[in-house]
């Protein structure tokens, strides 16, 4: 995957629209690729919903968290390689 | 008792014990060349299966353009799985929700990358984070430390611990560190690319790869070579991949 923006993009799932159509076509199928993964391996693991998940590659990484009922709430998309605490630390920490 | 696994999938071997993991923990898997050398995932063979399975096809799926995942995460209610890819290896992680991901993320890094070096001892390491830390639950510090007294006790699990699972695994020729150095430079480069680029850097620093080995020129012809990657952001992962190498053999 290609990331479409030399800078880190944090944003809420109500403002998808705001970074960007190309940030956020990017970003929705990068979460499709992550939802996927990880509903497959959640059933080996006898898990349920997924409530983060993140992909990091080299000049791409994309980081999303849900609600409790499977809403996305925040989302992630950077040029830069980030650690897993540190891309949910910002997801977390950037909520306004 | 059977042995159900089909011939043609993987070659798994019988699942391995770790015996004793970092805090949170719950089970790990490492995979080299196709390989699994070591597992202590939880779960039913056929599950570990349908998750290596899964987890390849992660790999493919992401490596459209030719390089592969680092990192895929995912948290769920109760637990989070955590897959470290690197050229040759993979690294899964399960862990439960008190897991200092940080330090396990670390210490599976430095594992993932080296994995292919000497075989399964290499995934020992795992079994502690990367760095010393303080043991929250009872307050007691777990170092780093090759002069340990080999009756210390594995706080984590209670269990008895060698110094070996104290140490980090050193490369001991010049032969073994340049196919390490290779491994990461053939995220950018062909195999042929990055071993004539190793062999003439190594030529120009006056190495005789008969020579014993020595971790600051490896560290200097890592350095200048990583410096030769023309964009910014694959130097800089490549460059931090290759620290955490010279870290772990330091």
């Amino acid at each position: 995957m290609t990331c479409p923006t030399d800078e880190t993009v944090i944003f809420d799932a109500d403002q998808k629209a705001s970074p960007g159509d190309a940030v956020v076509e990017c970003f929705l199928t990068a979460e499709q690729f992550v939802d996927q993964g990880a509903s497959a391996l959640a059933k080996c693991l006898g898990e349920g919903e997924l409530a983060a998940g993140m992909i990091q590659g080299s000049r791409f990484c994309c980081a999303m968290t849900y609600d409790s009922k499977g809403f996305l709430t925040k989302a992630l998309i950077s040029p830069e390689e980030m650690s897993v605490n540190m891309a949910l630390e910002m997801l977390n920490g950037d909520s306004e | 008792m059977s042995d159900r696994r089909p011939a043609n999938m993987l070659a798994l071997k019988p699942r391995t014990h770790v015996p004793a993991l970092a805090p949170g923990v719950k089970g790990i898997l490492v995979m080299v060349d196709g390989e699994v050398l070591k597992d202590s995932l939880p779960i039913e063979t056929e599950a570990m299966q349908t998750l290596l399975q899964e987890v390849e096809l992660i790999a493919s799926c992401y490596s459209e353009g030719g390089l592969p995942p680092k990192t895929f995460f995912a948290k769920f209610a109760s637990s989070s799985l955590l897959v470290l890819f690197a050229r040759r290896s993979l690294l899964i992680i399960w862990m439960d929700p008190t897991a200092n991901i940080s330090e396990v993320e670390k210490a599976g890094r430095k594992l993932v990358s080296t994995a292919h070096l000497k075989g399964s001892h290499r995934t020992e390491t795992i079994l502690l984070p990367a760095n010393p830390v303080t043991n929250r639950a009872n307050g007691h510090a777990i170092a780093k430390d090759q002069t340990s007294s080999p009756s210390r006790t594995n706080e984590y699990a209670g269990e008895f611990i060698t110094p070996s699972h104290l140490t980090l695994i050193k490369i001991m020729s010049w032969s073994e560190a340049s196919s390490a150095l290779e491994s990461i430079l053939t995220k950018v480069l062909t195999h042929a690319q990055a071993s004539r680029m190793i062999e003439r850097a190594l030529k120009d620093k006056g190495v005789d790869v008969r020579d014993p080995f020595d971790i600051h020129q490896f560290k200097a012809v890592g350095s200048d070579l990583l410096l030769k990657i023309p964009n910014r952001s694959i130097r800089q992962s490549l460059t931090s991949e290759f620290e955490a190498l010279v870290t772990r053999l330091a």
